[in-house]
């Protein structure tokens, strides 16, 4: 598996959807239906079947998530060291651009 | 879940032997919407286009068999000489009505084709700077297109004495959609200053001419109306489709000579 460095905005328009997805499984292991689920729970975006796995594949490549073994024919995901320090820096970025912004209105 | 099954099996195999099974199960769980539908059939393109996963596995990078500008000039190519063709096909059609129907259907079968396979270098040079308007033009002049290619084709098979009850249907619905679609497109293409303006003009006026000219053509010759006004939407739609021929073109001339928007993506190349 490939590591190509922390910065999610290199998977161009899969961006949103993989950040989705980490923050999804940094909530513990899911397979993709219950993926989906949590993340139309937490954020109301319904990701698409082509969008969502788009986005894990591309995700396992960089070794930002594994895949788990499983007997079911749904394959559970888990979140990797990798993957959470790539959220981090992604959420962080997105953190500090919200709060200049808030900051901004404020001086209004 | 026959069409999502269909849609799935036009993934590469590497991806399918990794991704299928599980994919299959997540799609037997939620009903698929059209939107749905529409995404994976995007999902299988962008798999083929920068796939993820190679017969050896998830990571293991494949050597790219075609530069993304490759590609695109590839692309560009097919543009101009597909316009060209269906160009050709619908003028020798109207100069020499009669003759040599099926040469005329046999040009404008390929032109059609190469117009088709020239969508793939358009969408990937343009699809992101146009936005969802644009993205939406692209799709459905995509689909537009094949259903040309099949009506194109059944006009072939029709002058070669085998009949094919649906093509008339699939070549007018085609044409409409491909017009409809690049309108669109030309109209995202004008807003975001990233398509010429002459070629988005003439994709746009001839898009729209053509469609409206073509639908009002239909309706007036299964209503048994006059000649004159057959004869007067046909005109129409003929000069709004070789507009916008010219335009399309322009579009492949403009691909080729390297005019394409500034900023995309880090992925450069067609399997990377």
């Amino acid at each position: 598996v490939g590591t190509t460095g922390n910065d999610l905005s290199e998977l161009g328009r899969f961006t949103e959807p993989a950040l989705l997805i980490l923050v999804s499984l940094a909530g513990g292991d899911k397979h993709g239906y219950a993926m989906t689920e949590d993340i139309e729970q937490m954020s109301g975006i319904r990701l698409g079947p082509g969008t969502l796995y788009g986005a894990l594949a591309r995700l396992e490549k960089r070794g930002w998530i594994t895949s788990l073994a499983s007997d079911d024919r749904r394959r559970p995901y888990r979140l990797t060291g990798a993957g959470a320090s790539a959220m981090r820096e992604q959420l962080r970025a997105m953190h500090d651009f919200a709060l200049a912004g808030l900051e901004r209105l404020a001086i209004q | 879940m026959k069409l999502e099954r269909f849609l799935v099996r036009l993934y590469p195999r590497a991806w399918r032997a990794r991704y299928e099974d599980e994919f299959l199960a997540f799609l037997e769980q939620r009903r698929s919407s059209p939107l749905d539908l529409a995404d994976l059939a995007l999902g299988a393109l962008d798999a083929h286009l920068r796939p993820q996963v190679t017969a050896t596995g998830v990571g293991e990078e494949r050597r790219p068999f075609m530069s993304r500008t490759t590609f695109i000039q590839g692309s560009a190519l097919a543009a101009m000489l597909g316009s060209v063709l269906l160009f050709i096909s619908i003028g020798w059609q109207l100069t020499f009505s009669g003759l040599d129907a099926l040469t005329a259907a046999s040009v404008g079968l390929a032109g059609v084709v190469l117009m088709l396979v020239s969508m793939m270098g358009i969408a990937l040079a343009y699809a992101r700077s146009t936005g969802g308007l644009g993205q939406s033009g692209l799709l459905i002049a995509f689909i537009g297109l094949t259903s040309l290619t099949l009506g194109s084709l059944g006009s072939v098979m029709d002058k070669l004495g085998n009949y094919v009850p649906a093509w008339p249907g699939l070549g007018f619905l085609g044409l409409v959609a491909m017009c409809v679609g690049m309108a669109m497109f030309a109209i995202a293409g004008l807003r975001q200053h990233v398509l010429a303006s002459p070629a988005a003009w003439l994709l746009l006026v001839g898009g729209i001419c053509g469609a409206v000219g073509h639908t009002v053509m239909v309706f007036l010759v299964i209503s048994y109306s006059s000649d004159e006004a057959v004869l007067a939407s046909k005109l129409v739609w003929v000069t709004g489709t070789l507009l916008f021929l010219v335009g399309f073109f322009l579009i492949g001339s403009g691909l080729w000579s390297g005019r394409q928007p500034a900023g995309q993506s880090a992925e450069h190349s067609v399997a990377g």
